[in-house]
C-alpha cells in the first residue's frame, strides 16, 4: 500500500536539521522589537508585532536543550490554534517530502524524524512546542 | 460541486432564517389566526426550501414542502392552527436546527422522514372537504415581494484579517504624523491629520460590523425558555429588556452561553410546577465602561439551609466550617462544582456543574457574578463585565526591557513627587492628606527588575480602593491600538491585554485591580 507523502519545511538550528509540517507554516521572517513577558515560561523569548499580528517568539535553544545560545537572525513563523508563533532558526531550508516517519528512541522529546538524502530531519510538531511552553 | 462551494453561506443563512422562524412561531403561538404572520412564515419557509433545493438537500426540501403545505392550508382557512400544530412546528424547527448542524459538521442531512410524515398527517387529519365530499384544492398564492435590504454574511475571521491590515496602516500613519510634527512641515501635517481621521473612521466602522445588537441574539432565548418549560411541565414567560445595547459578536457568543445556563437553571430550579405565572426578567444595562446583565426569576428562591446541608453532604465544606459561614458565603456555594450533584437529575440540569461553569465563563470575560436570593422571594443573578478596549490613550512607562501601560480612563491624576522616594516594602503612601494603597509590580517582576526610587505617583480612578501606582521614569502618553491577547498572556491575571503604540512598540496593559 502506498503511504501518502507529507510535505515539510526544512530548516537548520545550530547543528541539526529540523522539519515542520507545511500545513502549519507561515514564512521565514526577521523580527525586532521583542517585548519580554514577565513570569512567562522561559521557553518564550517574548512577543513581536508584524503585519497586524502579535507573534509569540519561542526560544529555540531552550526548547531544544541546546548548549550554545546563538543569536538567530531569522525565524520560522507557524500557525496553531488561531495564533502565530515564531521559531528562531540558523538557516531556512526548502520544502521536502517524506512518507516515512522514524523514531529516535534515544531522545526525550521531538523524537520523530524523516530521512532526506541520508540526513535526519527531526520533526517539530507545533502542538508539541505548545506543550513545552505549557499552553 | 455547487453544494461544497456554497455550503458555508448556506449554513450561516439557514441559521439566521431558523432564528427568524423561531421568532415568528413564538408570535404565532400567541396569535394563531393572524394572517400576516402566517403569510410571513410561508415566505420564509418557501425561501428556506429554495436554498435547500439549490444545495440539492432532497430530504430538507421535502420537509419544507410539507411544512409549506400546512401553512398554506392554514392561510386558506382549510386548516386550524391549534396547540398541537404549534407544537409540531416547534418540533420541526428543532429538526431544522439539528439538520443544519449535521450538514455543517458531517456534510449530511439527518433522517427527516418522520418529521415529513408528521406534517403530512396534520394535513390529512384536518383537511376539510367541500360539499361534494372531495378535498378543496389549495389556491396558489401570489404573495408579492417583501422589501429587502441587501445583506451579506461575513465571517469574523475575514473581519479580523481586515482589522489587522488596518491596524498596521493606522500605526504607520501615526508614525508618519509623529515624524512630520517633529520636522514642523505644516503642509504635510494637515494631510497626516486627515489620513489619521479617515483611518480612524474606517476602523470604527469595521468595529461596528462586529457589533451586534443584543436583540438579535437574545431573540432565540424565549424559544429556549419555552422548550425547557415544556419539558419541565411549567408555565414560564421570559421578558427581555436589552435597552437597545450592542456588543462585539465574540463576547456576545460567550454571554449567550452564560445566559442559556442561567435561564435553564431558573426554569428547572427557580420556577415551581405549581406557579401559574412563572416569570424570568432578563435585563442589560450599560454602566460607564461596564455592562451589567441581570437574570431574575419570581420562583422559590434559594433555600440557604438546604444549600448548606447539601454542601456538607457532598463534602464541599465540613460541618464545623458551615456553622461559621455568612449568608453571602452560603449563597456563593451554588457556584461550587458538585454542590447540587444528584439532586433532581433531569435532561435540563442536576449534574452540579452548571453554575460553576457560568462563574468560570464570567471570569474568562474578566467579569463578576453575584446572586441575591431568599426563600420564596425569587432569585437574581447579577453579572458585571468590562467592555473591551479598542483604540485608547494610555500612560506608557518602561522598566528594563518591559513596556507597560495604564489606560488614561483608569487614571485620576499623575503626581510628580517632591522628593524621589524609595517605596521598597511600603504598602501605603500619604499624599494630599489622603492615604493610598500602593500597587506594586512585585507580583510580576523579579526584585532586581524593580526600581526602588520613584519620581511619580499615578492615582487610580477608584474612590473605594484608593490605589496609587509608583513609577520611576520613562513615562509618556500614547495612543494605543488594542490587539488580540495571545495565549501566553491569558495565563496571567495581571494583564488586561496587549496593545501597539504609535511608535510600533508592543505594550502590556496592566490590570491594576488584580495587582493591588
Amino acid at each position: 500500500m502506498n503511504k501518502i507523502a507529507t510535505k515539510y519545511i526544512s530548516f537548520f538550528i545550530v547543528d541539526t536539521y529540523y522539519a515542520m509540517p507545511l500545513s502549519f507554516i507561515g514564512a521565514f521572517i526577521k523580527y525586532d522589537n521583542l517585548l519580554p513577558v514577565p513570569k512567562a515560561s522561559d521557553i518564550v523569548k517574548g512577543l513581536t508585532y508584524q503585519n497586524g499580528k502579535i507573534i509569540t517568539v519561542v526560544d529555540s535553544a531552550k526548547l531544544l536543550g541546546l548548549l550554545s545560545h546563538n543569536n538567530f537572525d531569522i525565524c520560522l513563523s507557524f500557525f496553531i490554534n488561531e495564533e502565530t508563533f515564531a521559531l528562531p532558526v540558523t538557516e531556512g531550508g526548502e520544502t521536502v517530502k517524506s512518507s516515512q516517519v522514524f523514531t529516535d528512541r534515544k531522545k526525550n522529546k521531538f523524537k520523530k524524524y524523516i530521512k532526506i538524502n541520508k540526513n535526519k530531519f527531526y520533526i517539530l510538531f507545533p502542538e508539541d512546542i505548545l506543550k513545552e511552553i505549557s499552553l | 460541486m455547487i453544494s461544497e462551494k456554497y455550503k458555508d453561506l448556506y449554513i450561516s443563512t439557514s441559521r439566521e432564517q431558523s432564528k427568524k422562524l423561531s421568532d415568528l412561531l413564538l408570535y404565532l403561538e400567541k396569535k394563531p389566526n393572524n394572517e400576516n404572520l402566517i403569510e410571513n412564515i410561508f415566505r420564509l419557509i418557501h425561501s428556506m426550501k429554495g436554498a435547500a433545493a439549490t444545495m440539492a438537500y432532497k430530504q430538507t426540501v421535502n420537509m419544507f414542502h410539507a411544512m409549506e403545505s400546512v401553512i398554506d392550508a392554514a392561510y386558506n382557512h382549510v386548516l386550524e392552527i391549534d396547540k398541537k400544530t404549534i407544537d409540531l412546528f416547534f418540533l420541526t424547527l428543532k429538526a431544522i436546527e439539528e439538520n443544519i448542524n449535521s450538514i455543517d459538521k458531517v456534510n449530511k442531512e439527518i433522517n427527516l422522514k418522520k418529521q415529513i410524515e408528521l406534517l403530512n398527517n396534520v394535513l390529512k387529519g384536518q383537511l376539510k372537504t367541500n360539499k361534494n365530499g372531495t378535498a378543496i384544492k389549495r389556491e396558489k398564492h401570489v404573495l408579492g415581494n417583501l422589501p429587502t435590504v441587501a445583506e451579506i454574511s461575513i465571517s469574523t475571521d475575514k473581519l479580523d484579517k481586515l482589522q489587522n491590515y488596518l491596524d498596521d496602516l493606522l500605526i504607520n500613519v501615526m508614525q508618519a504624523r509623529a515624524m512630520v510634527e517633529k520636522s514642523n512641515q505644516t503642509d504635510l501635517l494637515s494631510n497626516c491629520i486627515i489620513s489619521d481621521k479617515i483611518l480612524g473612521d474606517i476602523r470604527r466602522d469595521l468595529e461596528r460590523m462586529r457589533i451586534v445588537p443584543l436583540k438579535q441574539i437574545f431573540s432565540s432565548l424565549p424559544y429556549l425558555v419555552r422548550e425547557v418549560a415544556r419539558q419541565e411541565n411549567k408555565s414560564v414567560e421570559l421578558i427581555i429588556e436589552d435597552n437597545d445595547l450592542s456588543l462585539d459578536k465574540a463576547i456576545l457568543d460567550e454571554l449567550v452561553e452564560i445566559l442559556i445556563q442561567l435561564l435553564k437553571n431558573a426554569v428547572a430550579h427557580g420556577i415551581t410546577i405549581n406557579q401559574k405565572k412563572g416569570r424570568i426578567n432578563l435585563q442589560t444595562i450599560l454602566n460607564n465602561d461596564k455592562m451589567r446583565v441581570v437574570v431574575e426569576d419570581n420562583g422559590q428562591g434559594i433555600d440557604i439551609d438546604g444549600i448548606l446541608a447539601l454542601a456538607v453532604k457532598n463534602k464541599i465544606v465540613s460541618a464545623s466550617v458551615s456553622k461559621k459561614m455568612t449568608i453571602s458565603e452560603i449563597r456563593d456555594l451554588i457556584f461550587v462544582p458538585g454542590i447540587s450533584k444528584g439532586q433532581n437529575l433531569s435532561t435540563t440540569s442536576g449534574r452540579g456543574v452548571g453554575l460553576s461553569l457560568v462563574k468560570s465563563k464570567v471570569e474568562e470575560l474578566d467579569g463578576q457574578i453575584q446572586v441575591i436570593s431568599d426563600k420564596d422571594k425569587g432569585t437574581k443573578f447579577i453579572i458585571d463585565f468590562p467592555l473591551p478596549l479598542s483604540v485608547f490613550r494610555a500612560l506608557v512607562f518602561k522598566i528594563r526591557d518591559y513596556h507597560f501601560a495604564v489606560p488614561l480612563s483608569y487614571i485620576d491624576q499623575i503626581v510628580k513627587l517632591e522628593k524621589i522616594k524609595d517605596f521598597f516594602g511600603a504598602k501605603t503612601i500619604r499624599h494630599n492628606k489622603k492615604t493610598f494603597n500602593l500597587v506594586s509590580l512585585a507580583k510580576i517582576l523579579a526584585k532586581q527588575d524593580l526600581n526602588e526610587l520613584y519620581k511619580y505617583l499615578v492615582i487610580i480612578n477608584d474612590k473605594k480602593k484608593n490605589l496609587a501606582l509608583p513609577i520611576a521614569s520613562n513615562i509618556s502618553e500614547s495612543e494605543l491600538v488594542m490587539k488580540k491577547t495571545p495565549s501566553i498572556l491569558k495565563k496571567s491575571k495581571y494583564f488586561k491585554g496587549i496593545a501597539i503604540s504609535s511608535k510600533g512598540q508592543l505594550v502590556l496593559i496592566l490590570d491594576i485591580n488584580n495587582l493591588a
